[in-house]
């Protein structure tokens, strides 16, 4: 058995372009040149919370609330930011809103033209301190059947600039991420892969402009033919900015996750399955835990996870099982049930996180070396976008303060992105959609 | 292909209901349907000018499924072997079909999952267990062995033979690796990456060769493509692309041959990859993926469970294929059938029929169960709630999916019904916050009144007596929504779908989704491509296997023009 990283860095070049496990080719080090390396983990949480059951009571953050209360023993490590509006948007179409900034006006409002935050930090890693997985991508039952897996802009949360696939099926997941390839060895003593790499793209795209030279009398097909020839040419990269792959720390953990094998008779080859209402928790386990592996390993140090679709009903399972949208306009002291399940989530993360970073000589842990965003597209009842449900757990190596509830007093996410891509070390170019205001409360 | 406008608009601003759980919202893509088309997908017949006409030529990109099975093909894989790609799910369009050409684009990101996965399928190829039965010449380092992987494998992967051109590139691969120090053994591996992301094995070429004129004449080849994926799901095999070579595919005559020993085995049985391909399709055109999550409440229904579920699912296959393929009938067949097929699960849940065990047996309905596929447990299951059925949806389904007529969606604010009284019935409750609200109204008189002709029939799928305990009123009449047309009063499920079988409309829109699934293009472009054939399927002259195959006659199966 050969594992991932030794297969993903004998085939060569970051590749730019992304998807929802965005592999890239290169080995290099997986902690930034100084400092602690900073992970961030975007986190929808759909259709809100009524705030008597989302924000924790003023002077008495420790009890903290119905939704949160499974995070009580992390309230010091968790900070409530109240007031946000999401700029632009309101309703479950604010989904596309939510971490890129951009107006979307209603579900047929064309994709946000521009990064979301995750992208935007992903991108700024990519250029100081690449990463095995640049970003990487997972959802739970993320629509309400396959087929609509991409449709109406339901499902959609994360662009690069166009919108990021993700991996629904915790079994292809984790074996993109981790495991081997059919138990084939990658050459190890062959040639250059890199540059063989970019001798396929070649042969590619000398194969793509021959069909081309066809199509002169089919503008639509040339198009289609010109959008896959600018993915080839994303995907060639330079041989010489290939550094060595160091072993440790951070080598990839490819042996198997409890939670990964429970699904994997029902999942492998079938990512159908993953969309099983019934499989919605352990799906979700494996994911969580997958995420986890990847941060704590420094394979990646950006990561999303959504669980659900806007206006999405997957049945939560507790009681006899609630689905989700269609509760959400119902009793809401149910659905802060509900949605206090999904904290019990968060709560997997935050512990698999809470443990000595590997990549961090000063002896943090991983949740405090992180910046794990919980943030709501609308409220569930009037389906506004203001003041929407949203907390941050983890210090971002001590950037960010925690252990509090803020008032933004209605500023936007906009604001709170903007923030992060600056604790994240983006330049205010690359974040220049999030605006220029910061939330300066969030930090240290 | 016509780019046009919503035929009808509504001023439901603040409409209450969802459709389908909001599964069915707002489309961000599909093309709305203007007066010309509406008539064209009510009736069979297109305009003079558009019958039988040819598409545009089209580069349509393999689906997830058609490129994993073509890579098991070429290599001779199993799915043990080789179970998936690193390819997402391929996305639906509005019309439910995952294979609509406008959807499957080589973006940045599928690039680069094409060329994983190919790096995959390269490192199985050479590996020490695979690569002597994939190329037994292999140890021998030579020119012709190289040839010969290109002649077998590159063919498979690219339908076709390669060009001299493209031979020419493969092997000035071998030279780049040779210059890396590399081994044959590195250019099988790295020709084999080339091959798999190449742009002849990811899209189905449909180009054909210029005829001078505007129209290009599909090659031999790409018939057999075309054909194969099609009535196969799968690339051509070896045998196909022979007959390809030998002229077999030229006329009309030959491919409609052709097609049926695709679909039919020797002693006239469906073959199973058709088999396999159809219940693809019809899960699509009606929506059945979303079934294996449909939950009712226990309270209400308290015998309905998983194993009932997964048997209505069956159930559903089974008729169609029983009406499609032993009975070969028609459209009027499918919506009319007096019986469907029940297990022993069934019969105990549905409470008729005599069938025990696992064992599926043609079974009568009872008299005030309904008839033939809209009656069907799973479609009634499905477009219901998890408690009362849903008139929308129900009527929603059959004009969208049996009808082909485009509804708006719903507005972004639409949200729950209100739960229901004791004081009164489904269809009063629908009557009273959609029939007597204006704004609501101008949507759903499309759907609703179609809706309660089903409601002797609950969310689960059972003939009920009572509605909430009052008596069920399942008089019901389909809407007017063009000029000249008249309103239809009809009661009961039985006599709607009498009255759908009578209408053209119904067949000539199958028709247009198994174009649509064929061609790629959504099903109001699709349509007029198989416009004779459609009218036959629709006025019953062909049944719906019949149709299938015959689609192979038309003129755009062999030709396309300019866009």
């Amino acid at each position: 058995m050969v594992s991932r990283r030794n297969f993903v860095c004998g085939l060569g070049a970051t590749l730019a372009s992304l998807s929802m496990l965005d592999l890239t080719r290169v080995g290099r080090a997986l902690a930034a040149p100084s400092g602690a390396p900073l992970r961030l983990v975007l986190w929808p949480s759909l259709n809100g919370a009524e705030p008597q059951y989302f924000w924790p009571g003023a002077g008495n953050l420790a009890a903290m609330s119905v939704v949160t209360e499974p995070l009580k023993a992390y309230q010091k490590q968790i900070t409530f930011v109240k007031g946000l509006k999401i700029d632009g948007a309101d309703n479950h179409f604010a989904v596309r809103s939510m971490f890129t900034g951009a107006p979307v006006g209603s579900y047929d409002t064309p994709d946000p033209a521009v990064k979301s935050l995750d992208q935007v930090v992903r991108d700024t890693i990519a250029r100081t301190a690449p990463t095995h997985i640049p970003s990487l991508h997972l959802g739970a039952r993320p629509a309400d059947s396959i087929e609509y897996y991409r449709l109406y802009g339901r499902s959609t949360f994360f662009f690069a600039p166009s919108a990021v696939d993700y991996e629904a099926n915790p079994v292809s997941a984790f074996d993109r991420a981790f495991s081997s390839v059919g138990g084939v060895p990658p050459s190890t003593s062959g040639p250059d892969a890199s540059k063989l790499r970019n001798a396929v793209l070649a042969l590619n795209g000398a194969e793509l402009a021959s069909v081309s030279a066809r199509l002169s009398r089919s503008p639509i097909e040339l198009t289609r033919l010109s959008q896959h020839s600018g993915a080839l040419t994303k995907l060639v990269r330079d041989p010489s900015v290939i550094t060595p792959t160091p072993v440790t720390p951070g080598e990839l953990d490819s042996s198997p996750l409890a939670s990964v094998e429970k699904l994997r008779p029902a999942l492998l080859g079938n990512d159908r399955a993953a969309y099983q209402d019934a499989l919605y928790g352990d799906v979700f386990n494996a994911q969580v835990d997958i995420m986890a592996r990847a941060l704590v390993s420094g394979a990646t140090r950006v990561a999303t996870l959504q669980a659900g679709s806007a206006d999405g009903n997957v049945i939560v399972p507790i009681d006899a099982g609630y689905p989700h949208h269609n509760t959400s306009h119902g009793d809401q002291a149910t659905f802060a049930r509900v949605q206090q399940w999904y904290a019990t989530k968060f709560l997997r993360l935050l512990r698999a996180l809470d443990v000595p970073d590997p990549l961090d000589p000063g002896g943090k842990t991983v949740l405090y070396n992180s910046a794990i965003v919980w943030l709501s597209e609308c409220l569930p009842v009037g389906h506004g976008s203001s003041d929407v449900p949203c907390l941050i757990a983890g210090n971002a190596g001590g950037k960010l303060s925690t252990g509090k509830l803020i008032s933004t007093n209605g500023a936007t996410n906009k604001q709170l992105l903007k923030t992060l891509s600056r604790v994240f070390g983006a330049s205010d170019g690359d974040s220049a959609h999030f605006g220029n205001q910061a939330l300066s409360e969030l930090l240290s | 292909m016509k780019r046009v406008i919503p035929f009808v608009l509504c001023l439901s601003a603040a409409c209450t209901g969802l459709l389908d759980n909001g599964v069915l919202g707002p489309a961000a893509e599909g093309h709305p349907i203007d007066g010309d088309d509406l008539a064209s997908a009510r009736a069979p017949l297109c305009g003079a000018a558009a019958r039988d006409k040819r598409g545009p030529r089209v580069m349509r990109r393999l689906t997830k499924n058609e490129f994993e099975t073509s890579i098991r093909r070429a290599f001779g894989f199993d799915t043990h072997i080789y179970p998936t790609s690193d390819l997402p799910p391929d996305p639906a369009a509005a019309n439910g079909l995952t294979n609509q050409a406008d959807l499957l684009l080589v973006t940045d990101g599928i690039a680069e999952r094409l060329l994983s996965s190919a790096e995959r399928v390269a490192a199985l190829v050479v590996s020490e267990e695979q690569l002597p039965r994939i190329l037994p010449c292999a140890a021998n380092v030579t020119d012709e062995c190289a040839a010969t992987f290109l002649d077998t494998v590159g063919q498979r992967l690219f339908r076709r033979p390669l060009t001299a051109l493209e031979r020419t590139r493969y092997l000035e691969l071998r030279d780049t690796v040779a210059k890396e120090n590399g081994q044959f053994v590195d250019w099988i591996r790295w020709a084999t990456v080339a091959m798999v992301s190449s742009p002849n094995m990811v899209y189905r070429s449909e180009l054909g060769d210029d005829q001078g004129d505007g129209s290009y004449s599909l090659t031999p080849y790409e018939r057999a493509t075309q054909l194969a994926f099609t009535f196969t799901g799968a690339p051509p095999d070896d045998a196909l692309l022979a007959a390809a070579k030998r002229g077999d595919l030229d006329t009309p005559a030959g491919m409609e041959r052709v097609a049926k020993t695709l679909v039919l085995d020797e002693t006239g049985k469906v073959r199973p990859e058709f088999g396999q391909l159809f219940r693809r399709f019809v899960s699509q055109w009606l929506g059945l993926s979303a079934l294996g999550n449909r939950d009712k409440d226990l309270a209400a229904f308290p015998t309905w469970n998983p194993e009932v579920r997964a048997a209505m699912g069956e159930e559903i296959d089974r008729f169609v294929e029983h009406v499609v393929f032993e009975k070969q009938g028609g459209i009027e067949a499918l919506l009319t059938a007096p019986y469907t097929l029940l297990n022993g699960t069934l019969r105990e849940y549905y409470g008729y029929g005599t069938a025990t065990g696992a064992a599926f047996e043609l079974t009568e309905r009872p008299a005030n169960w309904g008839v033939g596929l809209l009656s069907q447990g799973a479609l009634l299951a499905l477009k219901s709630t998890n408690r009362d059925t849903s008139p929308t949806q129900r009527g929603h389904f059959v004009r969208s999916r049996i009808l082909c007529y485009e509804v708006p969606p719903p507005p972004p604010t639409v949200g729950n019904l209100p739960p229901p009284t004791a004081a009164n019935t489904t269809r009063e409750r629908y009557e009273d916050l959609h029939a007597a609200n204006s704004a609501c109204a101008s949507c759903h008189h499309l759907m609703d009144p179609i809706g309660f002709a089903f409601e002797h029939l609950d969310a689960a799928g059972r003939f009920r007596e009572l509605d909430n305990g009052f008596p069920i009123d399942d008089s019901a009449y389909i809407a007017a929504v063009a000029q000249g047309e008249k309103e239809v009063p009809v009661e009961g499920p039985t006599e709607l779908a009498s009255e759908l079988a009578n209408r053209e409309s119904a067949g000539a829109c199958l028709g247009a989704f198994f174009a649509s699934f064929s061609f790629g293009f959504d099903q109001q472009d699709s349509a007029c491509l198989v416009s004779s054939a459609r009218e036959k399927l629709a006025s019953g002259d062909l049944s719906v296997l019949g149709y299938f195959t015959a689609i192979t006659t038309a003129p755009h199966f062999a030709a396309r023009v300019d866009e």
